[in-house]
């Protein structure tokens, strides 16, 4: 299995691909130039595994949420390139897919749960709540208040008996307050695995390919969690 | 290449309508697609940026298929693919941009940065292979109003622009007061048909004198204040004089300022773009100053006015030509200037 994954929801943009059971990844370090960068790291990230686009098979993309603009600026290329490639496209949910990264500094032998903050502005997160070893979700993809994530994940946490939570994403600053008074043990993910990575896409992307879960150039889809906010006052004219 | 002919691409995404477009040898036009969001933002009373870009995203590959497939070629054919890079809402330029750079790369063709009122202006030469520069341009649309000196193909002056809204801006608000509702240009343009050019004096704004920039916001204030006026003496205001009176006001100004333009240039002729070249008035009343002086009036038809992918493709394709090519870094400058502006779109050596 062979496929390209992007990822540009985030602050820093990466792509990567995914042979087998190995993953090439090649991330930017300029924050927020997704479109100048995530193009030519594909091109680059290609020649120098000696990919050539037939060899590839499916392109994934991380589908949100994010930021708005980066999730589309990854949604708009994923679908050029499966378009012009003609490869079937797999929306990869962007939260999910830190149950799938590889991290060291995790603590062997306790019952972990993820769970990612992105920093949704207005005092809200969009989050999910994930167990890392299937990746299955406990508290499903949403844009909640913050407080009521909190309290929705200690409830869990205390009924379900988890030793530790861990939290990732960029919401973790603005909720520092909130996680330190949660009163249930939490371990924040390093800064270098903090946030959204293509090669955690890739690792998910493998597993719906496999239960054929695709999609294609047409019908691939952001995932904003969230519409847009002229969208809501009219509908709250209404 | 097909048959002998150089195929360009244009995609053009800068505002509301998402639009791919196949030109052969830079002449006889193969497709045309625009898929247009109007019907969209009119429940917003203009367009929302965010929701602009959200339908572009959706929008993009169908639009692209079709304009291949109406073409009748295939992508391998088409020799480079030209894209607005700028100027536009940021969001929407984005859509445009990502995705035309992803084809480009996939496809391993030429990737061109197209300045939106170029391809305006070029949107010309459609109709009119007979058209080469110099000569002077006029773009007047809901972000500009320009009036450009186009010196070559890549080559342009600018000689006057608004200070304050642009052109088609005005009308969008006194569409608005007056309760026409959105896009205002079309509404003002068909209302003043029915009512009296003359009925009201509305402010005529010229600036400094030998001036060739705009003010717009001034008369569209007056028209403003006039209703305000008119309602508190418990006046009924005839919205058709005020749309006439208005059109009157703003198209006096954009004449005398056109022939102001072509007496300092010297140039036969003048040729008009962007969207509100679409408007009735503009049309006739250029017409006839143009015919008294002897010069030609180049005017594209409506469905060139308004954005399309065909005039992106006609700019690319010039663009082409001169070597003017972006890299696959290309970015997207919703702020673009059309002097100083064009050389960064072009790849650096
Ligand atoms: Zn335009």
């Amino acid at each position: 299995m062979l496929i390209l994954a992007i990822e540009t929801t985030g602050k820093l943009a990466s792509a990567a691909l995914l042979k087998g059971s190995q993953v090439c990844e090649a991330v930017n370090h300029t924050d927020y130039s997704h479109l100048q960068e995530i193009v030519p790291m594909i091109d680059r990230l290609l020649k120098e595994n000696s990919i050539v686009p037939a060899q590839l098979d499916a392109i994934a993309v991380s589908r949100g949420p994010g930021s708005f603009t980066g999730v589309r600026i990854g949604m708009a290329t994923a679908k050029g390139l499966a378009q012009v490639w003609n490869k079937p496209v797999i929306e990869v949910p962007t939260l999910a897919s830190f149950a799938f990264g590889v991290y060291d500094w995790l603590p062997q032998g306790e019952r972990l749960l993820f769970c990612p903050l992105f920093d949704a502005r207005r005092n809200q997160v969009y989050s999910g709540v994930y167990e890392p070893l299937n990746g299955s979700a406990v508290i499903e993809d949403r844009a909640v208040d913050a407080d009521e994530q909190m309290a929705d994940l200690k409830t869990f946490f205390t009924t379900c008996h988890y030793d530790r939570v861990v939290f990732f994403g960029d919401g973790i600053k603005p909720c520092l307050e909130k996680l330190e008074a949660l009163g249930i043990p939490y371990l924040l993910a390093l800064e270098e695995d903090r946030y959204q990575k293509a090669s955690s896409a890739a690792r998910l992307a493998a597993r719906l390919y496999e239960a054929g879960d695709v999609k294609d150039c047409y019908t691939c889809a952001p995932e904003y969690l969230r519409q847009a906010e002229a969208e809501r006052k009219l509908k709250e004219k209404c | 290449m097909k048959n002998g002919m150089h195929l360009t691409m244009g995609i053009e995404s800068s505002c509301d309508e998402t639009a791919i477009a196949v030109l052969a040898d830079g002449r006889q036009l193969l497709s045309n697609v625009i898929s247009s969001q109007i019907e969209i933002h009119t429940a917003y009373g203009g367009v929302v940026p965010e929701i602009a870009s959200r339908h572009h995203l959706n929008n993009i590959p169908f639009v692209f298929q079709q304009a291949l497939d109406e073409a009748g070629v295939t992508l391998e054919e088409i020799d480079e693919i030209g894209v607005t890079a700028g100027p536009g809402l940021a969001g929407a330029l984005l859509m445009g941009t990502a995705f035309a750079k992803a084809v480009a790369m996939a496809a391993q063709k030429p990737l061109i940065g197209v300045h939106h009122i170029q391809g305006h202006i070029m949107a010309n030469l459609l109709e009119h292979p007979d058209l080469k520069p110099p000569f002077l341009a006029f773009v007047l649309s809901g972000g500009h109003t320009h009036l450009v000196e186009v010196k070559g193909y890549n080559e342009f002056k600018i000689l006057g622009c608004t200070r304050d809204d642009a052109i088609g801006e005005a009308y969008d608000k006194v569409a608005r007061v007056i309760g026409l509702g959105y896009p205002g240009g079309p509404k003002v343009d068909r209302l003043a048909k029915e009512g009296d050019p003359h009925a009201i004096e509305f402010k005529r704004v010229y600036l400094e004198k030998d001036s060739l920039d705009f003010s717009f916001s001034g008369t569209k204030t007056g028209v403003i204040n006039y209703i305000h006026n008119e309602e508190q003496k418990g006046h009924t205001v005839s919205r058709a004089d005020v749309a006439a009176s208005f059109q009157q006001a703003v198209v006096d100004v954009v004449v005398d300022k056109a022939m102001m333009a072509l007496d300092r240039t010297g140039y036969g002729g003048l040729a008009i773009a962007g969207g509100v070249a679409c408007n009735s008035s503009i049309r006739s009343r250029l017409q006839q100053a143009c015919d008294r002086r002897g010069v030609t009036l180049w005017i594209p038809s409506p469905i060139f006015c308004t954005d399309n992918g065909a005039m992106i493709a006609m700019a690319a394709y010039h663009k082409a030509r001169e070597g003017h090519f972006a890299g696959l870094d290309l970015d997207v400058y919703p702020g673009l200037n059309m002097e100083t502006g064009l050389a960064g779109l072009d790849r650096a050596e």
